[in-house]
C-alpha cells in the first residue's frame, strides 16, 4: 500500500538514518525507505547513531524514542549539542499526548506513534525534508489554482470558487505542499487543531466536499487520495 | 512497625516529658521557700544573739554568771551555748570548752562549723556565736545552734516528695495506658495493613470509635482503599476486555492467513492480505483508545485555568460533524445562543462532545436527527446530544458508559465501543457528570459541566 510519488524528490537520495534497536522495525523501514528511493542507514543504539551522524552527515534522522543505552530524547539533545541541527522524526510506542510534547520539546521536528502505516512515515519524512512555502505570501498558485490570502478569495482558472473558511484552510495547507502525500493525522493537527483522532473518518468527508468544489466533473482531478494514508493536491500537468 | 514498644510511643514520651517539667518546677519552688525561709530565720539569730550580747556586756559579773546558768538550766533541748572566759581565757561559766581561735571578739555573729563544748554537753554541728570584751576584760560568748534551720530543710524536702512522688507516679500511669491504648491501635492498623499489603485488598482498618485524630486519618485510608480497589477492579476488567477484543480480531486474522498460505489466486490473496490490514488497524485503533482513556484517568495534570465557552464548543463540534451527518442524511443542528463559561480543559472538552456527537450520528438510522443543545439547570450548564436513534434500553444504561460496552442493538455501527468510556473518563477528570436522559426516541445523553457542591 505504499504510495508513488507523483513528484521526484526535492533532495535525489536524500540520506536518513534510522536509528531502531529492533531488527524487524528497522528492517521494514530500511525497506521503505529503499522503494521510495531514499538512502536509508541503519544504527541500532545512540552511539552508532552519533558516530555515523559525525561520518555521513544525514539529511534527516527518524530516531525511535526507546532505545538501548541512551534513549532517543538524550541522543537528540546530544545531536544538538555536536551542532547538527538535521529535522529528526521521532518515532515511539509511547504515542501519548504527554509523550507527544516531551518529545518535540526535546528538539524532535514531528513525532509520529506506533504503530503507523509505512505511508504516514513516508509522507512525514517528506514534509520534513521539504520546506513549505513562504508563510508571509499574500496569494499562492499551484497548476490552474490560484488563492488570494488577503481577500479570502479562491479561483480555479476563471472560476470562483465558493469556500467556507474551514475549506479555505485545508485548501491553503494542501496548497502550501503540493504534490506532498498528506496524512489524515497531520491535516486534523494542523487545519483542525485537534489532537485526537475521531472515530468516524471525518477528514474524508470534509475532503469530498473540497474537491467537489475544486475538481468539476470534466475537470482535471487536482485532489488524490492515497489509500490508507491521506491526500495530495496535484497541479494537474 | 516491627516491635513498637511501650516508651517508644509518642503518649508515653509526651506524659513522661510532663512529669520532668511539673517535677523540675516544683523542686524550683520547694527550694525557692527553703532557701529564703532559711536566711530570714539566719538573719533573725544574729540580730537576737548581737542584741543580747550587748545587753549583758553591761551587767554585773554575779548576775551575768546567774544568767548564764539560768539560760543552760533551761535550755533543755541543748542548742544554747553561753559562756563567759577570764581576760586569759580561763572558763569562769558556761559550756564552751574554751574561745574558739576562728571566733574574732568584735560583738558580730559568725557562723562556726564546730565548737569546742565541755565534756558533759552533745556536740554541736554548726552554730552562730557573738563573743565581746567587757570592760573588765572578761569575755562573753553567746551562740546558738542551726538545728532548728535543719529540721526545716527536712521537713521541706518530705514535703517535696511526698507532695510530688504520687503526682509524678500519676503521670506516668495515665502516660502508660494512653501509650499502651496507642501502641495496641497501631499494632492492629499494623496488621490490617500487612494483610492489604500481602494482596487481601477488600480488608479495612479498624475504627475505634474514639473520633479522634487518628480515627479521622483511618477513615480516609479506608477511602484510599475503596479507590484503590475500584481502580484495581477497572483494570482487572478492562484486562478481560482487552484479551477479548483483541484476541478475536487477531485470531480471525490468523486463520484468514493460514488460509491464505494454500491460496492460489493472487487476486484472492491481495483481498485477504487488504481484510488483515483493515483488522490490524482496527486492533490498533482499539489500543490507541484504551491507552487514550488510560491517559486521561491518571492525568494529575490538569490545566483548565482558563474558562472556556461551551457555545463555541458546539459550535466547532457541530461544524466538525456537519459534513458527516449531511453524507448520512441526517438532519443535524445546534443550539448554543446563551453563553456558557464553564471551568474546563477546551481539548478535552471538544474530545468529550466529538464523541458523543459520532456516536450519536453513528447510531441514527439515514433521515434521522441528531442535536446539540447547551441547557442551563440550576447548578449550572450542561451539554446535551440528543439523536433519533435506536436508543439505550434503560437496563443497560448504566453499562453504557462502562468501558468496553457496546449495544448488541446497533448492528451496522462499527467501533471501538470506548466512545462514552473516554466520555467518562473526561467528565469525572473535571468533576463533571455524564448521565444518559430518559426519552420515549433515540438517546439523550448530557454532560453537566459543574461540580456537585
Amino acid at each position: 500500500m505504499t504510495p508513488r510519488l507523483s513528484r521526484p524528490q526535492v533532495k535525489a537520495n536524500a540520506s536518513i538514518l534510522v536509528v531502531e534497536d529492533d531488527p524487524d522495525m528497522a528492517m521494514e523501514i530500511l525497506a521503505g525507505l529503499k522503494s521510495q528511493g531514499y538512502q536509508p542507514r541503519h544504527a541500532a543504539n545512540g552511539t552508532d547513531a552519533l558516530a555515523s551522524i559525525w561520518a555521513e552527515a544525514p539529511d534527516l534522522a527518524i530516531i525511535d524514542r526507546t532505545l538501548p543505552g541512551f534513549d532517543g530524547l538524550s541522543l537528540i539533545a546530544k545531536m544538538q549539542e555536536e551542532g547538527f541541527h538535521l529535522p529528526v522524526l521521532v518515532v515511539s510506542a509511547l504515542s501519548s499526548a504527554d509523550e507527544r510534547i516531551r518529545g518535540l520539546k526535546a528538539g524532535g521536528d514531528d513525532y509520529l506513534g506506533k504503530p503507523f502505516v509505512m505511508g504516514e512515515l513516508f509522507a512525514r519524512i517528506e514534509a520534513l525534508l521539504r520546506r513549505p512555502t513562504d508563510v508571509r505570501e499574500t496569494a499562492l498558485t499551484v497548476g490552474p489554482l490560484h488563492i488570494d490570502l488577503i481577500e479570502r478569495t479562491a479561483h480555479r482558472g476563471s472560476r470562483e470558487m465558493d469556500l467556507l473558511p474551514r475549506e479555505f484552510k485545508l485548501l491553503e495547507f494542501m496548497m502550501r505542499r503540493p504534490g506532498q502525500v498528506l496524512p489524515r493525522s497531520m491535516l486534523l493537527e494542523e487545519v483542525w487543531n485537534y489532537r485526537f483522532v475521531p472515530e468516524s473518518n471525518l477528514v474524508n468527508v470534509h475532503m469530498g466536499r473540497l474537491r467537489h468544489k475544486v475538481d468539476l466533473p470534466g475537470e482535471i482531478k487536482l485532489i488524490h487520495s492515497v489509500k490508507n494514508v491521506g491526500f495530495m493536491l496535484d497541479e494537474g500537468n | 512497625m516491627k516491635g513498637i514498644r511501650l516508651v517508644q510511643a509518642a503518649p508515653f514520651r509526651l506524659a513522661l516529658g510532663f512529669a520532668l517539667a511539673l517535677a523540675g518546677s516544683t523542686a524550683a519552688i520547694f527550694a525557692y521557700v527553703y532557701v529564703e525561709t532559711a536566711r530570714l530565720e539566719i538573719e533573725a539569730k544574729r540580730t537576737y544573739l548581737e542584741l543580747e550580747v550587748r545587753e549583758a556586756l553591761v551587767m554585773t559579773d554575779a548576775e551575768l554568771i546567774d544568767r548564764v546558768h539560768t539560760r543552760l538550766a533551761r535550755d533543755l533541748r541543748h542548742n544554747s551555748v553561753e559562756a563567759l572566759f577570764d581576760p586569759h581565757g580561763i572558763l569562769v561559766a558556761g559550756n564552751l570548752a574554751s574561745l574558739p581561735p576562728k571566733l574574732p571578739v568584735d560583738g558580730l555573729a559568725h557562723r562556726l562549723m564546730t565548737v569546742p563544748l565541755v565534756d558533759s554537753e552533745p556536740s554541736r554541728k554548726e552554730v552562730i556565736l557573738v563573743a565581746d570584751r567587757r570592760p573588765d576584760g572578761k569575755i562573753l560568748a553567746i551562740g546558738h545552734d542551726l538545728d532548728d534551720v535543719s529540721a526545716l530543710q527536712h521537713v521541706v524536702g518530705i514535703g517535696l516528695i511526698r507532695g510530688m512522688g504520687p503526682a509524678l507516679l500519676l503521670a506516668l500511669i495515665f502516660g502508660a495506658f494512653f501509650a499502651a491504648r496507642s501502641v495496641a491501635r497501631i499494632k492492629a492498623l499494623d496488621r490490617t495493613i500487612g494483610r492489604v499489603m500481602a494482596g487481601d485488598l477488600h480488608e479495612r482498618l479498624p475504627v475505634s470509635g474514639a473520633g479522634d485524630d487518628l480515627d479521622s486519618l483511618t477513615a480516609r485510608i479506608n477511602e484510599m482503599l475503596d479507590e484503590i480497589v475500584n481502580l484495581v477492579e477497572e483494570i482487572r476488567s478492562v484486562g478481560d476486555n482487552i484479551a477479548h477484543d483483541l484476541r478475536t480480531p487477531l485470531s480471525v486474522m490468523q486463520a484468514r492467513l493460514e488460509r491464505a498460505l494454500n491460496e492460489r489466486d493472487p487476486e484472492a490473496l491481495r483481498g485477504i492480505v487488504a481484510k488483515s490490514l483493515t483488522d490490524l488497524g482496527r486492533t490498533h485503533a482499539t489500543i490507541t483508545s484504551l491507552l487514550r482513556i488510560a491517559e486521561i484517568e491518571s492525568s494529575r495534570r490538569f490545566q483548565c485555568v482558563g474558562e472556556t465557552d461551551l457555545g463555541e464548543i458546539a459550535r466547532d463540534v457541530y461544524e466538525l460533524y456537519e459534513p458527516l451527518a449531511a453524507d448520512k442524511r441526517i438532519h443535524f443542528s445546534v443550539d448554543s445562543d446563551s453563553p456558557a463559561l464553564v471551568r474546563a480543559d477546551r481539548d478535552m472538552m471538544i474530545e468529550a462532545l466529538a464523541n458523543l456527537v459520532d456516536n450519536a450520528i453513528k447510531y441514527t438510522p439515514a433521515g434521522g436527527q441528531v442535536r446539540i443543545e447547551i441547557a442551563h439547570e440550576a447548578d449550572g450548564p450542561l451539554l446535551r446530544v440528543t439523536d433519533s436513534g435506536f436508543g439505550i434500553p434503560s437496563t443497560e444504561r448504566s453499562k453504557v458508559t462502562q468501558r468496553y460496552y457496546r449495544s448488541d442493538k446497533s448492528p451496522n455501527a462499527r467501533g471501538s465501543g470506548l466512545g462514552l468510556s473516554l466520555v467518562a473518563a473526561i467528565a469525572k477528570l473535571h468533576g463533571f457528570r455524564l448521565r444518559i436522559a430518559d426519552v420515549r426516541h433515540g438517546a439523550s445523553v448530557e454532560l453537566a459541566c459543574y461540580q456537585i457542591a
